[in-house]
């Protein structure tokens, strides 16, 4: 219910036009009162956490499974000689896929302005990891370690300190591949081994089997273990007889399907199954002779580098 | 280039396509197959028995490469020291019986 004083202060929605006189708000005044903190604009002094000395170490690391691959770091000082902003470039060239590549910065005093990285042929995240940490005092003790980014890095994308989060490097999406694997001997089984310092998740693999003219009934499936110890191993109900061949696909999350017309399996896999280093995908083929041979293996992961 | 292992008869690249590095590794167990009659029974069972022997050829973990050199980082199980950095060789984990190049 509108007040007395609302329905008659004009230009509102009860006022009478032509009668009311419109609402005019009072002029605006200044409110400030005396600030309780003040600020510097001239010869501000830097951040003190990020001084360095030369005892200090400031350590670039790059991991890649994509090499040769060049990383690019830029460094921004403040030098405490002479208060001259300095900004270094150092270049670190990963050339063995799956080690890590190391080059540490000693000698420089002053202030730490900032610390970024991008990699040169890289285009998809997942396959080139950088970090640049401040120790301290000699590099490699957990103690004294500063991490100031940890992340992938590509020509696209580069992680910088400040601004780029710390992140592991098996969080995230991946690197999309499609690999081909190994053809294996006559009557020998697919096995694809997960490589050092990699972590992979499978999309799907295809495969064709041809069975010899031997008479007998193959039933082709796929195992994942982890190097030794199975934990999955699929199911075929599909008999695969003398002289076929068949295209067989192994895939999480799909379901069982034999089609005799086409030639064409698919069998499911489980449908999240991250794979460690050392972690194998390989075929089980119940029945299978000495004359078969699986043929034409390629397979879909997505790819993170792990455990470094 | 394309290689055959002795070991196990395998065939592979040793680089993908988009350049990437593969790394062949041969299968745990050979088959000495089952042996069916006519009517498809089974009157030998299927024998599987590990490979010897076996190619594997990731890197072996662990290497840093530092000013050009390779070392094998061995960390302090307390945190508390630098790791040490001992001197090594980019190897793989195991040759086996060898490989051909074969295209």
């Amino acid at each position: 219910m509108a007040t007395e004083t609302e329905r008659n202060r004009g230009a509102g929605a009860f006022s009478t036009p032509g009668v009311d006189q419109p609402f005019t708000p009072p002029a605006s005044q200044d409110a400030a009162s005396s600030p309780l903190v003040g600020f510097k604009f001239r010869n501000i002094d830097p951040n003190a956490v990020t001084y360095v000395t030369s005892d200090d170490t400031i350590a670039l690391r790059v991991v890649s499974n994509f090499v040769p691959q060049t990383v690019t770091f830029g460094i921004s000082v403040i030098r405490a000689i002479d208060g001259e902003l300095t900004k270094e470039i150092e270049t670190v060239i990963a050339t063995v896929a799956g080690a890590v590549t190391a080059l540490n910065i000693r000698g420089v005093e002053g202030f730490l302005v900032g610390v970024a990285a991008s990699a040169g042929t890289s285009v998809q995240r997942g396959d080139t990891y950088a970090k640049a940490i401040l120790f301290r005092g000699s590099p490699g003790s957990q103690a004294n370690r500063f991490v100031l980014f940890e992340d992938y890095v590509s020509g696209q994308y580069s992680a910088s300190w400040p601004g780029s989060t710390i992140s592991a490097p098996s969080q995230g999406s991946g690197k999309l591949r499609s690999i081909t694997g190994t053809v294996p001997g006559a009557g020998a089984e697919i096995s694809e081994t997960v490589p050092t310092a990699t972590r992979w998740r499978l999309k799907s693999l295809s495969a064709t089997f041809a069975a010899s003219a031997t008479v007998a009934n193959r039933f082709p499936t796929f195992v994942l273990d982890d190097g030794v110890n199975t934990f999955f191993a699929g199911v075929d109900t599909q008999a695969i007889t003398a002289g076929q061949t068949w295209r067989v696909t192994f895939a999480p999350g799909i379901t069982f399907l034999a089609d005799a017309t086409n030639l064409r399996l698919q069998e499911a896999g489980p449908g999240d199954a991250p794979l460690f280093v050392g972690y194998r995908i390989r075929s089980s083929t119940f029945g299978i002779q000495v004359g078969d041979q699986w043929s034409a293996p390629q397979y879909e992961v997505e790819e993170l580098i792990d455990n470094i | 280039m394309k290689f055959q292992c002795i070991t196990c008869s395998g065939t592979y690249s040793d680089t993908q396509p988009d350049g990437t590095p593969y790394f062949h590794g041969c299968p745990s167990e050979t088959v000495q197959p089952a042996v069916f009659d006519a009517t498809g029974k089974v009157t030998v069972a299927e024998v599987r028995t590990p490979l010897a022997n076996r190619r594997d050829e990731r890197i072996k973990p662990g290497l840093i490469i530092q000013d050009g050199k390779v070392y094998r980082e061995v960390a302090d199980p307390t945190h508390d020291k630098p790791p040490t950095l001992d001197p090594a060789v980019v190897e793989i984990i195991s040759q086996g019986k060898g490989r051909t190049q074969i295209a």
